[in-house]
């Protein structure tokens, strides 16, 4: 699969919903979009469990 | 009990001196006026103050007494409000300069009649990071709020200003708003305590650029009594919670447990004692593996990005200039996320949320850290933690944003520790049970676990 660009990504969306990202901002707003798009891809690769498993309880060697 | 006209007076103690005519709340306003004249411009908590409002108000509840009417449990109790709630006539501005010059509100949002109608009185706005949008309180419009209990020092966020305040003895109540920690984080580094409610209990009526499905409106106080009045007000009951201060608080039926994994790492020396000590003090036994922590800090940050941009692409495409410097590159990016990513992540969510509560099925509260690391300095960009380098921003919410998305109420409480700069803990429990944070709460005041004295500028200072 071809990796994300958020470059691409931001000039096809801003174009899309005409709204200008100016020259100045676009290095952080790529920057913030790639952050949520590493958040995105490991949520919508985890695969939800139908009959998920209880969590762990485990004694402390403390107290 | 303090002095009802005292910087360090609880709520309680006011309503009680103001319903048996110790006080007048026509003098507790004053007081409180007075003193927010004389410090607010060290901390800059409060954006606006209502003077004439708030002496009004007051002039209305000892003519009320007066004449023998029954008075509320928050009778003359001064309170301040996160900039994105209406006041009538003031604008409400969420920190944004896109806000300054609109019009007054023309009327309380849901969550200020509410605190009113039992005998509150709102004395004004107080600062925020613009929309929101931010962990220090660092506005370019309304200025930076500083930590009462070190100025240079800063106060969190979003909610800094209402977190401030109480901090520093202004009003003994304020209203923040939660999206990702903005009452919890904020409450830690002032040394106060914050509450975020079960999601969906508060009114959501009147807060302005608030997060759609997972901010909401909560209480920050002094005490864990004043907390319970002041949600109870929230929620429009009269005394539920304040109820369970009537008497000594026992919790040896409650099964307290303590979040292991992520929660004990990147957190430094300070945060670590801080739950050392709560642990102790409720002789915790057991850890748990909360689930999916790194993706649950995902989903609620993906939720809260994609909510954030609605209702501003408008000024996004006009106005960029009057959007904050600091905020400005994130909603313009927020504004471009495609909806997958938001529904992914409220799918996951969802299913977290259940998963949280199968967790806590069998336990009643769990304890985990409410910020790495203690007040950083104004204007620090990056801190470390357990070796990692992280800007300082995501890095003080850590905590509290892998709990944002589960809708359980989770209640900050100030860790005492005096001479030092204050840091709290979270205490999470099954939605609804509120009651059971507050228990916790009262059982750790009476042990003299936690405290929120009033910031003496200086004296709890640790410059580093």
């Amino acid at each position: 699969m071809t990796p994300f660009d958020p470059y691409a990504y931001l000039d096809a969306a801003s174009t899309a919903i005409a709204l200008p990202v100016p020259p100045a901002c676009r290095d952080a707003v790529a920057a913030n979009i790639a952050r949520l798009a590493a958040m995105a891809a490991d949520i919508i690769d985890f695969p939800l469990p139908t009959a998920p498993g209880g969590a762990s309880i485990a004694a402390t060697d403390e107290t | 009990m303090s002095d009802p006209l005292g910087a360090d007076a609880s709520a309680f103690a006011i309503a009680a001196a103001v319903r048996n005519g110790t006080h007048t709340a026509a003098a507790v306003v004053e007081s409180a006026l007075a003193r927010i004249a004389r410090e607010n411009p060290a901390i800059n908590a409060f954006t606006a103050v209502a003077f004439e409002r708030a002496r009004s108000k007051a002039v209305a509840i000892d003519a009320a007494r007066s004449n023998g009417a029954t008075m509320g449990p928050l009778a003359g109790v001064p309170f301040g409000v996160k900039a994105m709630i209406d006041v009538a006539g003031l604008t409400t501005t969420a920190g944004s300069a896109l806000h300054r010059s609109d019009p007054p509100a023309t009327r309380d949002a849901g969550v200020v009649r509410r605190l009113e109608a039992m005998g509150g009185i709102c004395i004004g706005p107080m600062n925020m990071d613009e929309f929101g949008m931010g962990g220090t309180t660092q506005n370019a419009t309304f200025g930076c709020t500083r930590n009462p209990h070190d100025p240079s020092r800063t106060p969190g966020g979003s909610s800094g200003g209402s977190a401030a305040g109480v901090a520093a003895g202004f009003v003994p109540i304020a209203l923040g708003a939660d999206g990702l920690g903005s009452i919890r984080l904020p409450a830690s580094l002032c040394g106060v305590f914050g509450l975020r409610p079960t999601q969906g209990v508060v009114a959501r009526e009147g807060p302005l650029g608030a997060s759609g499905t997972i901010s909401i409106v909560g209480p920050m106080a002094r005490c864990a009594h004043d907390i319970a009045l002041a949600q109870d007000a929230l929620r429009g009951s009269a005394n539920t919670l304040g109820r369970l201060f009537a008497s000594p608080v026992d919790i040896a039926d409650l099964r307290v447990v303590r979040a292991s994994g992520y929660f004990a790492e990147r957190i430094d020396h300070d945060a670590a004692d801080a739950v050392e000590r709560v642990s102790r003090a409720l002789d915790v036994k057991c850890v748990v593996d909360f689930p999916e922590p790194q993706r649950a800090r995902a989903a609620a940050m993906l939720v809260h990005a994609s909510e954030s941009a609605v209702g501003k692409i408008g000024a996004l495409r006009s106005r960029l200039d009057d959007f904050d410097p600091l905020t400005r590159d994130r909603f313009l990016a927020h504004a471009l996320l495609p909806a997958q990513w938001y529904l992914h992540a409220q799918r996951f969510r969802q299913w977290h949320a259940a998963e949280v509560v199968r967790l806590l099925d069998p336990l009643d509260v769990l304890l985990v850290p409410s910020t790495p690391c203690v007040a950083p300095m104004i204007g620090t960009a990056t801190i470390m933690l357990d070796g990692n380098e992280m800007p300082t921003g995501p890095a003080l919410g850590w905590f509290t944003q892998p709990l944002a998305g589960t809708g359980c109420p989770v209640l900050t409480v100030p860790i005492a520790r005096r001479g030092q700069l204050p840091i709290g803990v979270q205490l999470l429990a099954h939605p609804g049970r509120e009651d059971l944070l507050l228990r916790v709460a009262r059982f750790l005041e009476q042990a003299g676990v936690v405290a929120a004295p009033v910031a003496s500028r200086g004296s709890h200072a640790v410059h580093g």
